[in-house]
C-alpha cells in the first residue's frame, strides 16, 4: 500500500502526518516558483492560494470575498492582512507567521511590535464600502510599503484575482501588476507527501459517507435530505467545509444540471453524487452512481460503458505519459448526444485536487489534445466519466482520485466502484425476491419469465419504450 | 424606484411555508426575476457604463436567476452579460447551459451558452480560453451597439481583463452599479430574507437544546447544517461555533473544542434560501453563566437595541455607528484592528451588501437608510474574566416608519442552555 490512512488524531507513538513539515514544504514550493518567474512578489485574494502561502484559514463565509489578503516578496517571508479580530487571533495562535520575520529582519520586525507577518486589514467588502472610503487604496498603499521595505518597488506583481478598484489603485501606485495565478498553480501542482496523506484522509471519510448513503437511500427521500445526511457524517468525522454534495436521481441525471434540488427519489431510479468536502484544506470530488431498488437494463449498461472508459484512462497513468494519452481513449462529444467539446465540457473530465477542487493537470477533449501536459509523480487528480443512458433520461457518473507513484497510479477512493449498485431494500414477492434488473412501471416487466442469474439479460428487461 | 407591492399586510414580516400553492400569493418569482433584471437596468441607464460582466455568483443569480451546485461559488467559471439594450446571457459548464434552456424559459435560449474562461487558470492562458471568452463578449457588445461605452466588470482574472483590453474595451469597476442595483429589495426578496431566518429561528431552538459539555464545536456545525438543508436551505454558507477561550479575539472560524460547563459560546448561521442569505448571531451560556457573562451580554444587547431604534428611512449609517462604542474601549487599538465587532451589513444575494455600518468608514462616509435596505447588525463586548465575550446579531427590514427584525430566536437576556 503506498498511500497509507492514518488516524486524524497527533500521537507520540508513531509519526504520522507532520503539520510542520506541511507548512514548511509548501511555502518553500512557492518560493521556488517565484524565484523562477519573472515577478517580484505574489498577492493573493483566493483562499486557497492565501493558505498555501500563510496556513491561515478563516470560516468558510469568508470564502468569497476577497477581503483577505497575503503577500509573498522575493527574498522575503509571507504576510497577512485579516479581519481585525482574525488578525490577533493569529498574532496569538499562527506565530510562524510574526516569527519568520523576527529573524529575517528584525529591525522592520520591532517597527510593528513584532506583528510583522500578520496585521488587521480588510479590502472594499467586494464594493459595500462607498469606494469614497477608499479601501482600495489603502489595500495597494499597504502592500507598497512591504515591497518596499524589501526594495522591490518596480517589480511585477503576480496577482490572483482582483477586484477592478483594488487594480487601479496598484496601478496608480506604480506597481506594474501582471497574472500570478499560474505561479501558484506551477507550485500547487506536486503535493508533498503530507498533503497526499490529507487528500487520502479527505477520501476515506467520503467513503464513509457513501456507505451512509447506501444504507439510506429510498424511496420518497428527497435530495436535499441526502445532501444533508452526507454532510452531517462529513462533519461529525471532522470535515472543515462541504463545499458541494450533487445529488442527482431520476430524469434530472441527463443533461446532468450540476445541483441538487428537493426531487423525491423514486423506485427504479439512477441516482449519482458527487461529494466534494474540505479536509484542512484538501479536497474532494467523488462520484458514485447507485441504483434505487433496481436498475434498469439500460442504465446498467450505461454504467458499464461509464466503467470502462474510466479503467482504460487509470490504466494510463503513471509519470511520463501526458493528459493528451489519457484524453484520448475517453470519447468524443458528439459520441454522447453533444455538438462539440466546450458544450460537453467536465463530462470525461480530469482536474488535480489539492487545496481547491480546479489544480493542474486539467484533462479534457477541449484543450489536452492541443496542449498537454506530462504527468509526474506527486500528482494528485481526479478522473470522471459520465454515460447517458438510452432511455433518454438515466445517466452514470464515476470519479476516482489517483495518486501518481513512481510506477503507476494508485487509486485513493475506495468504495466499490466496479459495478452499479442496487441500494435499498430487496423487496420480496410471492415467487421469490424480485429482479433487481427491471424497468420501473410493472406492466413492462410481466409474464415473461425471470431474468438469469448469469448476468445475461432477460426477455423481460428489455430497453424502455418510452419516446 | 419605489416597488408598489413592498408593503406587506401584516405590520410584522412574514415567513410563509416555501412551497408554492394555488390558495395563497407567497413569493412572486417571476415578479421577483423581472424586478432583478429591471434593476441592473435602471442602475446601468444612471452609470457610464454600457454594460455589466460579471463573475461573482450572486451578481450573476440577479442577473440571470440560474443556480448551480455550490462547488462552483468562488471559482470565476461562469459569468453574465447585461447590455443597457439587451437581455441576460450566461456562460456556464455545458451541460448546465444545457439544463437552463430546458427549464429557465426567462433566459433566451441562445443566450444561454457554453463557456470556459480556464478554471481558474488551471487550464493555463496559453490553451486560448480567455481570448476566446474575450471575443465573444466584445462580439455582443458590437451587435447590442455599446462596445465603445464603458465595460463594468465586478472580480477579474488578470488574463481575460488583458484579453478585454485587447479586444478595445474600456473595463471599468461594475460592482458599484450591481451594488447600486441590488441596495432596495422588493417584497420578494424580503420574503426569501424572511423564510431564511425562520429556518435559523428553528436551528438555534436545536442548538439550545444539545448545547452541553462534551459536545464539540464541529458537532454543532454538523447538526445545524443538516437540520437547514433538510428544511431547504441550498447553501450553508459558513456557521461560526466559537466557545470558551477561543471567545476572545473571536478567530472567526469554528474548530473541535469540547464545550465545557460554564463556557459562553456564540454561534452565527450564514445560509442561503433561493440565494437569499442570513446572517444570525447568538450567545449562550453552557449550564450556568458568570456575573461577567451577564455584563457582557448586557452592554452587548444595549449596544444593539440602541442601534435598532435608531434604523428609519432618512437616517445615515454614521449616526448607527455612533451609537456604537469606539475601538479602544472594547480593548481593540484602532477601528480597523476591531473591524466587524460593531459592525452592520446589508443582506441579499451576498453576504455583504449595502449599506455597511462601521465606526471605520461609516462616520465619514455616510449612506443614508432608505425603506426596503435589509441588513444585519452585530454587536460584541468581551467579558472582564478577559477570555468570555458575547455577540448579538439582527436582521432588520427597514420599513415606512423604523425596523422590523426578521430573527425572531430570544436574545434579550442571556439564555442558558440545559442548566444544572
Amino acid at each position: 500500500m503506498a498511500v497509507p490512512t492514518y488516524g486524524p488524531r497527533t500521537v507520540d507513538w508513531e509519526h504520522r502526518l507532520d503539520i510542520p513539515r506541511l507548512r514548511r514544504e509548501r511555502l518553500a514550493r512557492l518560493k521556488a516558483e517565484l524565484d523562477r518567474s519573472d515577478l517580484g512578489a505574489l498577492l493573493a485574494f483566493d483562499f486557497s492560494n492565501i493558505r498555501y502561502m500563510t496556513s491561515t484559514t478563516i470560516g468558510t463565509w469568508g470564502l468569497d470575498k476577497m477581503i483577505r489578503f497575503a503577500l509573498l516578496p522575493r527574498g522575503g517571508e509571507p504576510v497577512i492582512w485579516d479581519f481585525g479580530s482574525a488578525a490577533r487571533h493569529h498574532q496569538l495562535s499562527t506565530t510562524w507567521l510574526d516569527e519568520a520575520h523576527d529573524e529575517l529582519h528584525p529591525d522592520l520586525s520591532r517597527a510593528h511590535d513584532g506583528h510583522y507577518g500578520a496585521r488587521a486589514g480588510i479590502s472594499t467588502l467586494r464594493g459595500a464600502i462607498p469606494p469614497a472610503a477608499d479601501r482600495a487604496g489603502d489595500v495597494a498603499e499597504k502592500v507598497r510599503r512591504v515591497l518596499d521595505d524589501h526594495g522591490l518597488l518596480g517589480e511585477p506583481l503576480g496577482i490572483d484575482l482582483v477586484e477592478l478598484p483594488v487594480l487601479f489603485a496598484l496601478q496608480r501606485a506604480g506597481i506594474p501588476v501582471a497574472d500570478g495565478q499560474q505561479v501558484f498553480l506551477d507550485a500547487r501542482r506536486i503535493k508533498t507527501a503530507d498533503e497526499i496523506g490529507l487528500l487520502t484522509h479527505a477520501a476515506a471519510m467520503v467513503d464513509a459517507a457513501y456507505e451512509e448513503l447506501y444504507d439510506w437511500l429510498r424511496p420518497g427521500v428527497a435530495e436535499n435530505e441526502a445532501v444533508g445526511l452526507v454532510t452531517k457524517v462529513l462533519h461529525d468525522l471532522g470535515s472543515e467545509h462541504v463545499e458541494g454534495v450533487n445529488a442527482i436521481s431520476g430524469e434530472r441525471c441527463s443533461p446532468h444540471p450540476h445541483i441538487f434540488s428537493d426531487r423525491l427519489l423514486r423506485p427504479g431510479d439512477p441516482a449519482f453524487f458527487d461529494i466534494l468536502h474540505s479536509y484542512l484544506g484538501y479536497r474532494t470530488c467523488y462520484y458514485r452512481t447507485f441504483a434505487v431498488g433496481s436498475a434498469s437494463r439500460a442504465l446498467r449498461e450505461a454504467y458499464t460503458i461509464c466503467r470502462e472508459y474510466m479503467d482504460r484512462a487509470i490504466d494510463l497513468v503513471k509519470p511520463g505519459a501526458t493528459t493528451a494519452d489519457i484524453v484520448s481513449v475517453w470519447p468524443t462529444a458528439r459520441e454522447f448526444g453533444f455538438v462539440d467539446e466546450e458544450t460537453a465540457f467536465a463530462l470525461q473530465y480530469g482536474h488535480g485536487v489539492g487545496l481547491s477542487i480546479w489544480e493542474k493537470p486539467v484533462f479534457s477533449r477541449l484543450t489536452s489534445p492541443d496542449h498537454p501536459e506530462t504527468l509526474e509523480e506527486g500528482m494528485v487528480f481526479a478522473l470522471e466519466t459520465y454515460w447517458p443512458a438510452t432511455d433518454g433520461w438515466g445517466a452514470a457518473r464515476i470519479e476516482e482520485e489517483l495518486v501518481v507513484t513512481a510506477e503507476g497510479a494508485e487509486v485513493i477512493t475506495k468504495f466499490p466502484a466496479e459495478e452499479l449498485l442496487v441500494a435499498g431494500r430487496r423487496y420480496h414477492t410471492t415467487g421469490g425476491p424480485l429482479n433487481l434488473e427491471r424497468d420501473a412501471q410493472s406492466q413492462r416487466n410481466r409474464a415473461r419469465g425471470p431474468v438469469p442469474t448469469d448476468g445475461t439479460p432477460g426477455p423481460d428487461a428489455g430497453p424502455r419504450r418510452d419516446p | 424606484m419605489t416597488d408598489p407591492s413592498q408593503t406587506f399586510a401584516q405590520t410584522a414580516i412574514p415567513a410563509p411555508g416555501i412551497q408554492a400553492v394555488d390558495w395563497e400569493r407567497r413569493v412572486d418569482f417571476d415578479r421577483l426575476r423581472a424586478y432583478r433584471v429591471g434593476r441592473v437596468h435602471e442602475a446601468l441607464a444612471a452609470s457610464e457604463l454600457g454594460a455589466v460582466l460579471v463573475f461573482e455568483t450572486s451578481n450573476v443569480r440577479y442577473l440571470t436567476s440560474t443556480h448551480i451546485g455550490t462547488w462552483g461559488y468562488n471559482k470565476q467559471e461562469r459569468w453574465a452579460l447585461l447590455t443597457r439594450t439587451g437581455t441576460p446571457w450566461i456562460w456556464d459548464f455545458g451541460s448546465a447551459a444545457a439544463n437552463h434552456r430546458l427549464h429557465s424559459p426567462w433566459l433566451r435560449p441562445e443566450q444561454s451558452r457554453a463557456g470556459n474562461t480556464g478554471l481558474q487558470g488551471a487550464m493555463a492562458p496559453a490553451t486560448g480560453l480567455p481570448a476566446g471568452a474575450a471575443a465573444e463578449i466584445a462580439a455582443i457588445l458590437r451587435d447590442e451597439g455599446v462596445a465603445a461605452m464603458p465595460l463594468g466588470v465586478d472580480v477579474a482574472e488578470l488574463p481575460l481583463l488583458r484579453e478585454l483590453e485587447a479586444q478595445g474595451l474600456d473595463v471599468r469597476d461594475g460592482q458599484q452599479t450591481m451594488l447600486d442595483a441590488r441596495v432596495v429589495k422588493n417584497r420578494d426578496e424580503i420574503l426569501l430574507l424572511s423564510q431564511a431566518a425562520a429556518m435559523v429561528d428553528g436551528v438555534y431552538d436545536d442548538i439550545a437544546r444539545m448545547l452541553r459539555p462534551g459536545v464539540r464545536e464541529s458537532d454543532v456545525v454538523a447538526m445545524a447544517t443538516r437540520r437547514l438543508i433538510e428544511m431547504g436551505s441550498e447553501q450553508v454558507e459558513a456557521i461560526n461555533a466559537i466557545a470558551g477561550e477561543r471567545c476572545s479575539p473571536h478567530p472567526h472560524v469554528y474548530s473541535d473544542r469540547l464545550v465545557r460547563p460554564g463556557d459562553q459560546a456564540y454561534f452565527d448561521v450564514i445560509h442561503a434560501f433561493n440565494g437569499y442569505r442570513t446572517c444570525y448571531y447568538r450567545t449562550f451560556a453552557v449550564g450556568r453563566a458568570t456575573p461577567a457573562h451577564r455584563d457582557a451580554y448586557r452592554r452587548a444587547r444595549e449596544w444593539i437595541d440602541a442601534a435598532i431604534a435608531a434604523v428609519k428611512p432618512g437616517v445615515g449609517t454614521d449616526q448607527i455607528a455612533r451609537l456604537w462604542p469606539r475601538a479602544e474601549e472594547f480593548g481593540f487599538a484602532g477601528e480597523m484592528e476591531a473591524f466587524g465587532l460593531q459592525f452592520g451589513h446589508g443582506l441579499g444575494l451576498g453576504l455583504h451588501e449595502r449599506p455597511i455600518i462601521s465606526r471605520l468608514t461609516s462616520l465619514e462616509h455616510p449612506v443614508e437608510i432608505v425603506e426596503g435596505m435589509v441588513f444585519a447588525l452585530e454587536t460584541y463586548c468581551p467579558a472582564a474574566d478577559g477570555r468570555s465575550a458575547a455577540r448579538i446579531e439582527e436582521e432588520v427590514v427597514v420599513t415606512a416608519d423604523g425596523a422590523e427584525l426578521l430573527t425572531l430566536f430570544p436574545a434579550e437576556d442571556l439564555f442558558v442552555t440545559n442548566p444544572y
